[in-house]
Formats: C-alpha cells, sequence, structure tokens
C-alpha cells in the first residue's frame, strides 16, 4: 500500500506536466502570440504571470513554451540515451577493435564542441528546432555510451551472467534479459537530471538564432532573454524558471518510479552516471 | 597496464587529425567569416577592394583544402598560426587563458565535493525524513537553474547588497573566485548528492553494516571507515568526468565574472570565425577528453580489477 | 576617572581620521569607465588609430585628437586645425593650431601631422580608401593633402576616429599611441583594460582627473551590476532594460541618437516584392512608434530616413510613410492581394502573401522588431516567417533566401550621407542585398561625388533618401540611443551622436 502511494506520488507531477503539454493551447488564456497587451506588466489577476517586453500574456507563453521545451529535450535526451546505450552495450560486448574505434568515435562526439556542430548543421538543414535538437544529440550521447559500456563490463563477471551463458542463452538473450533492465535503470535516472540542463542547452543555441525562431515560445530562450530584467522586472525570468523547475522535478520523479519499476530487486540501486 | 596507456594515448593521433578536420568543415559550412563578422560588429560596411584585401591577408580566398593543409602543416612544425580577430599567436593566446580555467575548474569541483557529500550522507542517513526530501527538492532546484541565473543571482546578493565580493573580480585571488566557483558548484551539488545519497545508501543496506552495529561499533564510525571508502569509487569516476567538461570552460560563468578561461575564448572565437582559434580549442577538448576518459577507465580498473580494460588486455 | 584616558584617545583618533581624510586627495582622483565594446572582437586590440577600429578607442577615452571634429550636427569643425583652405578640387591646404604639443613634448606641426598620416595610409586599409591620398607636404604648421580623385567629404574623413594625430617618433608601446588629448595612455591590457593619467601640458583646459581606467566588461549585466556597487563610475552601453535602476539622483543619463540605424532592405529579386504595392504595403505596416515606446522603452529614437534627426539632411528632412494599416490594407486590396480561403493570409494568383524575414540576434532589439512588424503585418494580411540567426551574413548574399533583410549598421559613420548609398543602395555597393538599382539613385550619387557644396550635398541626400523611400525600397525603423550613465559625482560625461568623444577635459569631479 505504501508502495503504491510513493509510486502515485512519483506519477503524479510527470502525468500533470503529461497533460500540461497535450492541453497547452486549451489551457492558455491568450493567444501566446498575440501582442495584445501593455509591454512589461506585473501579474495581476488578469495576468497572472505578467507579460513580456512585447505585450504577450506570460502564463500563455510559459504553457505553449512548456510543451516546446518538453518535447525537445524529450526527443533530444530520448534520442542521446537509446544511441548511447546501444553503442556502450555493444562496445562492452564486442571488445577489442569495435571496442576501441566505438570508444575514440565517442571521445570525438564528447570533445567536439556543440556550438560548431549547431552552427554547421544550421547551415546544411536550416536551422530551426530540430537541427538544434540533432547537434546537441550529436554531442551528448557519449555520455551514455560511457556509462552503458561501464555497466555493462561490471555486470559481464558477475554469476548471474555466467548462469545464464552456461545456460545456453544466446547474446541477444543476454542482453534482453540481464543487461539492459539493469543499464535502463541507470540510463533512465541519468537522463531525468540531463532535462534541466539540455533545456538550458537549447536555449544557448537559440540565443545564436540556431534553436527555436521567434515568435515560438520556448522557456530557455524566455529565460536567458530576460536576463537583463532580472532587477526591473523579475517576473519575466522566474515564471519561465519556475515552469523549468516543475518540468525537471517531474520528470526526475518519473525517472526514479520508472527505474524501481524496471528493477524490483534493487530497491535502492545506485545511480551512476558518465 | 603501461602497454594499454601508451596504445590509448597513440589513439589519440587519428582522434585529433579527424576532430580538426571535422570543425575545420563544419566551420566552413556555418558560411560568413571572420571579416564578415568583424563588419557585423563595428556596423560599417567596408569597400569591397578592402574586405577582399582582408580575405586574401588571412588566406580565407584559398580552397578549403588547401587552407586545411596549410594548418596541418604548420601545426607538425609546431605553429598554430594567429588568431584572425587579436592577430597574435593562438598558442601563447590560448595557454594564457588556461591557469584561470585550471583554477575555476579546481576550485568549483573541491566545493562541490566539500558540498555534495555530507549532505549526501546526510541525505541517506535520514532517508524518508525532512532533511532528505528538502535536500531533494534543493537538488531538483540547483538542477533547473541556468547559470547565467545563478551568477547573476549572487552576484547581487553578496556583491550588489551585501558587499562581501567585488563585482568585477580581475586580479585572480582567493576573494573572486568564490562566486564564479559557487555558481559551478551549486549545478554540480545538486547532481552530486544524489550519486553520493544512492551510493551510501546501497553500501547501507549491506551486511557489514548491520553486522558492525551489531558488533557494538559506532555507527559514525562505521559510516565513515567503511561506507564512504566503498563510495569513493564512483564519486571518483564522476569527478574524472565533471573535471572534463570544466576544463573546457565555462563560456556564461566566465563571461558574467569577468574570469578570463578558454570557454569564453571559444565561444567567442565561434562566434566571430576565428579558425585558427576554434582548431587550438578543439585539439585541447580532445586532448583532455582522451586523458580523462582514459584516467576513468584506469581508475575504474583499479578500484575493481574485474573490470576488464579496453580492448581485451588488461 | 575613566574619561581622561579615552579623551587624548578620542582626540589622537579624530586627527588620524582628519589626516587620513586630508590624504585622500593626493593620492589623486580617479575615474573608472566600463564599457562592452573595447576589444578585438570589436575591432579595438589597443588605441593605436592605425590598427582597425583601434582609433575609436583612442577618440573616445581622450587620447588622441583629430584635425576636425564632428559638430552636435555632425558636420565638421576646426580642432587641431585652425582652418583650410580647398584649392582645386583635390587640394586642401590645413592650417594648424599653434602652441599644441603631443604628450611627449614634441610640438604638433606639419611634419608631424604629414608622417601620422602618412603612418595611417600605409596600414589602413578603409583609411586608405577613404581619404585617397596622392601627397602630403608640410611645411611649418601647414599640411597639403592632395587626393587622387575629387573627395568632397575629405574634412568628414579626416575627422574620423582614424585620422587621430598621433606623435610617430614617441615610439608607443605596441598598441599604445602619444596624441594630443586629455590623457596619456600608460598601460594596456587588450581587451581587458586601459590605464590612463593626465595630460599636464593639455592645450585645451584642465582635465579633470589624475587618472582615468577604462575597463572591458563584455557582459553588460555585469556592467550594471558593477556600476551599482560603485566599483566603476560610469557606464557606455548599458543595456535597456536597466535604466530603471539608474534613473534616480544617484546618477546621471546622457543619451544622443546616432546614425546607427535598424532598418529593414527589401528583396528586389523576390517575386513577391515585384509589386510595389507590396513593398509599399510593408513601409505602410511597420508601428515603428510602438516598436521604439514598447520594446525599446522609449530609449530609442523612430526612423524617416537613414539618418538622425539633427543632421542637416535628416530625420524630417525625408517623407517616409507614417504606420496606417487601413491604407496598407487598401493598397493590397486595389493590387489583387484578397483573402479569399478566410486564413488570415491575403493570396493573388495562388500564391500567398508570406514574407519571408532574415535578421539575425546579436543585436537583441532585431529580433524584437521582426516579432513586431510580425504582429502588425500580420493584422494588414502578410505572414511573416521569421528567420533570426547567426548565419545571417551567408543568407543574405542569397537571393532567393529571404524576402526583408533587417540589419543595425551605421549609415553615416563619418557624418557624410555618401556613404550610406555607397555601401548599401548602389550597383556597385557592397551590401546591397536586395539588389535595388534606380538610374536617377545612380545619377544623383553621380553628382553627390563631386559636389564640394556642403548644402546641395544635403539637398542631395534628402532627395536620394526620398528615392529609396519612395520605391519602398528601404523601411527605416528606428534609430539606436547611446548612453552614458555616470554616478552623481561625476560631472561632464556627455553623449554625443557621433559615439566618439566620451572622456574629455569637461569630465571631471561633480562640484
Amino acid at each position: 500500500m505504501k508502495q503504491n502511494l510513493r509510486l502515485a506520488a512519483c506519477l503524479l507531477p510527470a502525468a500533470a506536466l503529461l497533460l500540461a503539454v497535450l492541453f497547452a493551447r486549451q489551457l492558455c488564456p491568450y493567444d501566446p502570440n498575440a501582442q495584445a497587451f501593455a509591454a512589461l506588466a506585473a501579474p495581476s489577476a488578469a495576468h497572472p504571470a505578467g507579460t513580456d517586453i512585447l505585450g504577450r500574456d506570460l502564463l500563455s507563453r510559459i504553457l505553449v513554451g512548456l510543451r516546446t521545451s518538453v518535447l525537445a529535450t524529450l526527443a533530444l535526451v530520448a534520442a542521446a540515451a537509446l544511441a548511447g546505450t546501444a553503442a556502450g552495450v555493444a562496445a562492452a560486448l564486442l571488445g577489442g577493435a569495435a571496442d576501441a574505434v566505438l570508444m575514440r568515435v565517442c571521445e570525438l562526439c564528447l570533445a567536439f564542441p556543440g556550438l560548431v556542430l549547431a552552427l554547421g548543421l544550421a547551415a546544411l538543414l536550416g536551422g530551426g528546432l530540430p537541427c538544434a535538437v540533432l547537434a546537441l544529440g550529436a554531442v551528448s550521447w557519449p555520455k551514455y555510451a560511457r556509462l552503458a559500456r561501464s555497466r555493462t563490463l561490471a555486470l559481464l563477471p558477475t554469476d548471474a551472467i555466467a548462469a545464464a551463458r552456461l545456460a545456453g542463452d544466446s547474446a541477444c538473450q543476454l542482453v534482453v534479459r540481464h543487461i539492459l533492465p539493469d543499464v535502463a535503470g541507470q540510463v533512465l535516472v541519468t537522463a531525468a537530471l540531463d532535462t534541466g540542463a539540455m533545456m538550458m542547452e537549447l536555449a544557448g543555441l537559440s540565443f545564436l538564432g540556431l534553436g527555436a525562431m521567434p515568435p515560438t515560445a520556448e522557456l530557455g530562450s524566455m529565460m536567458s532573454g530576460g536576463r537583463s530584467l532580472l532587477q526591473t522586472c523579475p517576473w519575466v525570468v522566474l515564471g519561465p524558471g519556475a515552469a523549468i523547475f516543475a518540468a525537471v522535478a517531474a520528470f526526475n520523479l518519473l525517472g526514479e518510479a520508472l527505474r524501481d519499476a524496471l528493477d524490483p530487486f534493487v530497491c535502492q540501486g545506485e545511480e551512476h552516471e558518465a | 597496464m603501461a602497454r594499454y596507456t601508451l596504445r590509448r594515448l597513440l589513439q589519440l593521433a587519428p582522434v585529433l587529425l579527424l576532430i580538426t578536420l571535422l570543425s575545420f568543415g563544419m566551420m566552413r559550412l556555418a558560411g560568413s567569416d571572420a571579416v564578415l563578422q568583424r563588419m557585423e560588429n563595428t556596423g560599417v560596411v567596408v569597400p569591397q577592394q578592402v574586405l577582399d584585401a582582408a580575405r586574401a591577408e588571412l588566406g580565407l580566398d584559398k580552397p578549403f583544402l588547401t587552407q586545411y593543409l596549410t594548418w596541418l602543416a604548420n601545426l607538425l612544425h609546431g605553429d598554430m598560426g594567429t588568431s584572425y580577430i587579436s592577430g597574435r599567436a593562438v598558442l601563447p593566446t590560448f595557454l594564457s587563458k588556461l591557469p584561470a580555467t585550471l583554477a575555476l575548474a579546481g576550485a568549483a569541483l573541491l566545493l562541490t565535493v566539500a558540498v555534495s557529500v555530507p549532505l549526501g550522507v546526510l541525505a541517506a542517513v535520514r532517508r524518508g525524513r525532512a532533511a532528505d526530501l528538502v535536500l531533494r527538492a534543493a537538488g531538483f532546484l540547483g538542477n533547473s537553474m541556468p547559470n547565467f541565473f545563478t551568477a547573476l543571482l549572487l552576484l547581487y546578493v553578496f556583491a550588489v547588497r551585501l558587499g562581501w565580493f567585488p563585482v568585477l573580480a580581475r586580479r585572480p585571488g582567493p576573494a573572486g573566485l568564490v562566486l564564479p566557483a559557487a555558481t559551478l558548484a551549486i549545478a554540480m551539488s545538486a547532481r552530486y548528492l544524489r550519486q553520493v545519497r544512492a551510493a551510501v545508501l546501497e553500501e547501507l543496506g549491506r551486511d557489514y553494516v548491520a553486522g558492525a552495529r551489531a558488533r557494538g561499533v559506532p555507527f559514525s564510525a562505521t559510516l565513515v571507515k567503511s561506507v564512504l571508502r566503498c563510495c569513493l569509487g564512483s564519486l571518483v569516476t564522476l569527478l574524472a568526468l565533471s573535471a572534463g567538461s570544466l576544463l573546457g570552460g565555462t563560456a556564461v560563468v566566465e563571461s558574467v565574472f569577468l574570469w578570463d578561461g578558454v570557454g569564453k575564448l571559444a565561444v567567442d572565437a565561434i562566434e566571430m570565425r576565428d579558425y585558427p582559434m576554434i582548431q587550438a580549442y578543439v585539439m585541447w577538448m580532445a586532448i583532455l577528453y582522451v586523458v580523462v576518459n582514459l584516467l576513468a577507465d584506469l581508475a575504474c580498473h583499479w578500484l575493481d580489477p574485474r573490470i576488464r580494460l579496453g580492448g581485451g588486455a588488461p | 576617572m575613566k574619561h581622561k584616558f579615552f579623551r587624548p584617545l578620542l582626540a589622537a583618533a579624530c586627527l588620524a581620521l582628519l589626516a587620513a581624510c586630508a590624504a585622500a586627495p593626493q593620492a589623486g582622483s580617479a575615474f573608472v569607465l566600463g564599457d562592452p565594446t573595447f576589444s578585438a572582437e570589436h575591432e579595438q586590440t589597443g588605441i593605436d588609430p592605425a590598427q582597425g577600429y583601434s582609433g575609436w578607442a583612442c577618440l573616445r577615452y581622450g587620447v588622441g585628437e583629430t584635425l576636425f571634429r564632428y559638430t552636435d550636427a555632425m558636420e565638421p569643425e576646426p580642432w587641431l586645425a585652425a582652418g583650410y583652405e580647398r584649392t582645386s578640387d583635390t587640394t586642401w591646404v590645413i592650417t594648424l593650431r599653434e602652441g599644441i604639443t603631443f604628450s611627449s613634448g614634441r610640438a604638433l606641426d606639419g611634419r608631424a601631422v604629414r608622417q601620422s598620416l602618412e603612418r595611417l595610409v600605409a596600414a589602413n586599409a578603409r583609411a586608405r580608401a577613404d581619404l585617397d591620398i596622392a601627397a602630403i607636404t608640410a611645411a611649418g604648421q601647414t599640411v597639403t593633402i592632395t587626393t587622387a580623385t575629387p573627395r568632397p567629404a575629405l574634412l568628414n574623413a579626416l575627422s574620423d576616429p582614424y585620422a587621430c594625430i598621433v606623435d610617430t617618433q614617441a615610439g608607443a608601446a605596441e598598441g599604445l599611441a602619444v596624441g594630443t588629448g586629455p590623457y596619456v595612455a600608460v598601460g594596456l591590457t587588450s581587451g581587458e583594460q586601459l590605464d590612463l593619467v593626465k595630460n599636464e601640458t593639455y592645450w585645451n583646459g584642465t582635465p579633470g582627473y589624475d587618472s582615468v581606467t577604462v575597463l572591458t566588461i563584455a557582459d553588460t549585466d555585469t556592467l550594471a551590476l558593477a556600476l551599482q556597487a560603485g566599483e566603476i563610475d560610469a557606464a557606455y552601453g548599458l543595456p535597456y532594460a536597466s535604466y530603471p535602476l539608474f534613473q534616480n539622483e544617484g546618477y546621471n543619463i546622457s543619451t544622443a541618437a546616432t546614425s546607427r540605424t535598424f532598418f529593414a532592405e527589401l528583396n528586389f529579386e523576390s517575386p513577391l516584392l515585384q509589386d510595389p504595392a507590396v513593398r509599399r504595403a510593408i513601409a505602410l505596416g511597420i508601428d515603428k512608434e510602438r516598436f521604439v515606446q514598447q520594446q525599446l522603452g522609449g530609449h530609442g529614437y523612430a526612423a524617416a530616413g537613414a539618418f538622425p534627426q539633427g543632421m542637416a539632411f535628416g530625420g524630417d528632412a525625408v517623407q517616409a510613410a507614417a504606420y496606417d494599416p487601413d491604407a496598407a490594407r487598401a493598397l493590397l486590396e486595389q493590387a489583387g492581394w484578397v483573402d479569399t480561403d478566410g486564413d488570415g493570409v491575403r493570396e493573388k494568383d495562388g500564391q500567398k502573401l508570406v514574407l519571408r524575414w532574415l535578421t539575425y540576434p546579436s543585436r537583441p532589439e532585431l529580433p524584437l522588431l521582426a516579432q513586431a512588424a510580425q504582429a502588425t503585418l500580420g493584422e494588414i494580411g502578410f505572414a511573416v516567417q521569421i528567420n533570426s540567426t547567426a548565419d545571417h551574413n551567408r543568407l543574405r548574399a542569397d537571393p532567393t533566401a529571404w524576402d526583408v533583410y533587417a540589419s543595425a549598421m551605421v549609415t553615416a559613420p563619418t557624418g557624410d550621407p555618401a556613404y550610406f548609398f555607397a555601401a548599401h543602395c548602389l550597383d556597385d555597393s557592397p551590401a546591397n542585398n536586395g539588389h535595388y538599382h534606380s538610374d536617377e539613385l545612380q545619377a544623383l550619387a553621380a553628382e553627390l561625388d563631386v559636389t564640394f557644396d556642403p548644402a546641395r550635398r544635403a539637398e542631395l541626400a534628402v532627395a536620394m533618401q526620398q528615392i529609396l523611400l519612395d520605391d519602398s525600397a528601404f523601411v527605416f525603423c528606428s534609430h539606436l540611443q547611446m548612453s552614458l550613465v555616470s554616478r552623481a559625482d561625476v560631472a561632464g560625461l556627455t553623449a554625443h551622436p557621433s559615439d566618439y568623444y566620451e572622456i574629455t577635459a569637461a569630465l571631471r569631479p561633480a562640484a
């Protein structure tokens, strides 16, 4: 019973976030792009989060911005985590030259400045949010690859794997039954922890015009775009900041719940990160 | 072990070759060049012949491959070229920014460990209690605050309101180091705290802790002598990797605190299309990551010899 | 009993305090200016006027002075020069003021000026192109400049910061320069700091501070915080958003309209913009006043033409379309652009009225302008797609990639109008991105090139801007407000329309 309560407490924020993302448009009190109000008005009954410098309702922009940011971040983190896990597990199992090559590619991508990659990709693909997601994904998957590889390497010498091998499990079965459940838990928690940072990374590229295009609302850019207003009109920064905090908390709680569900035998597993 | 290390370091060469070629290519793809970027910043259009002369002077009128090979040939002679923007030699400029980056990275890591280890242990020991919940919430907060926000907030409170620190910490010194290091440490501590908490919890669940308790060993002694020692492994791995990204520079923090490190240098160079400077940065990053990853692998092997070193030859 | 011991102690302490107070001024009055642009990224590696745009720093920070300086109307008036005489279309005889010395002690004479200018044109391609000097001769206090072609704007060019007269024989350290200004440069860390001390032998008044430090603070939020904390005495280029912090008795704000202008170029290669009605509708459909009042918080000036009010040919001298959405709608309607499918966007012959607006984010006002225009043009029936990207320098060269290109460029860096047209509007202009062409404009530009009379030049400049506006080739939106914010205990820090003369002999501690 207590377990279920805990799980519900973990899933509730994520469910609320999901609803907010799905029905962002319907929840908006105003058109998020309508420049229909006084610029930089403080929060009031009509505009609970105030208005921005173009006279747009901030609550509406935070809601649609949350949608943009959450979807983009999910795509980014999911792609990086999947690609990284696949590469890491493969490197660990194959060993030898394949391992060395994969790991050198990892280092290459890890060391490559995301900004340079984003600039190049923007020229090739025409910029926009998908391009920013691709560029950041390309430099962030190695983290997961290293994590998955080290977990897999740590698992290989254990008794469970030896027993499974003796029982005649194929490599595929080995991966699906024994390695992935363990690795996925770690990857999920790391991915959840990454969401906040990734939202800001996306904003960093938007700042150079390589991410979401105006007037698209996106939380990170709303925050960094308002930085000069921090002292004079703090609501412009704090509103989107609170939304990022809520999203990060929801993602992290969800990550923990998922890990517990995936790996029921470890009630409090260690959390490794690369 | 020595042979393995040597082989890993030899593998650095192709990584360097590839990464420099890639970044060279990407920057060309990105369009614009140093001459146009300078024009954008000054807001003054110069006559075409002046533009052409400036490009010819920098060799930007040559084909891509010629430019790369020229750069490579010069590199092999120990010449990394001169900056397109400042006109100064790249290598000394780059090296002059390293001490600041090293100091900031070191301070930030120290501060992170000093904050997150005790708090992580506290959260683990008081698991599920108020202290744990507060710390976890604080962790989410630290995780969702962008660097510029933390930085400006700290400056406002501690420099402008309280006057404890100067806003302009230009002279390298301990007083100027505190706020930038704290900015970085706040974000990192949020992650480390969770790692430490989880690692300590796992150890606390082991039989030897219960055994020690049964034998009447004080809990604090078990905690410090056994539990923390066992958690050291995951902490070291984590620290090595954080060091990697910190040593790559932290442009936003460096910019806000006027901390003259490689991060801002790199971002400025990329924005200004200062190709030789970008190449130096990319090489530094590649060397850094190869070395840091090697150290991490060696440390993992040392802490847990069952883990095989890459290439199957421990 | 106790008091007996304390009184002498108290007296001693008071004396010590008094002595400390009296000693403070002896340590020298110091002034610290924060500037986000004094760096290599802004082509100012130091203050040597021959290098890139370092002359800006040389002139701004009161080290160098030019033969002529800009008045508030941006017209050249004698400064180091006492007067001049143009003896032919290509020959200028300039007489120098008597009794001026460089801070090195050397007297300013014709020979020194010749050496300084010769060094300049040898090193600086931009100056070489502007001045077009064939020969310079010096005799006593006169300098005779012969240009290769007629240069009506020679005096404007001689007022440009690159033409700061420096002592070429003083052996200035790398990046530094020895000039005639109120302050003497004694130390430089490129991109970080410039140290100046008072020029004890300054010819035109007594400098107000014993020492001046210019700090490069690239982050403008840090700049604002440093001014709040009192670590700097004044700041240049603060973000508009921080002005409310300084609009009180603790600070002075001095502002001026500069010729850095936010303007949109229309692409004449774009099929859509071949239609004059569409171009005109764009010009009618941008609410410049609202942009200046709301997005710039009133810290800017709505533009009519290319040049700001205050210049003879600037501001209201030209007739620009005022914001008039109804007129724009009627115009489009008349031209056959009608919204038939009810989606809010007009069509004609199956083509939607979609406008691709290219701009860049390094000037934060530009994306705001794009979004403001998107909203007002949207009400008229345009669908504006914004592409605000650091990649704009590549894209603007591709005429198929955009319809409108909005940028922020200086339109009259030397106060002379010819520059803007030569840079942006003529057939051979390096930045005529929209491939605009007008026979009439070409003819007037040719006339401007050989017209010396300032009044006639102004007339021509007005007529040429009017052609651009009548063709709706450019939409000039606003002029940048340049500002200097100083603490109340500083006097004489005044913003100038040229964006140059910042640190002058007038700068001093407030009485």
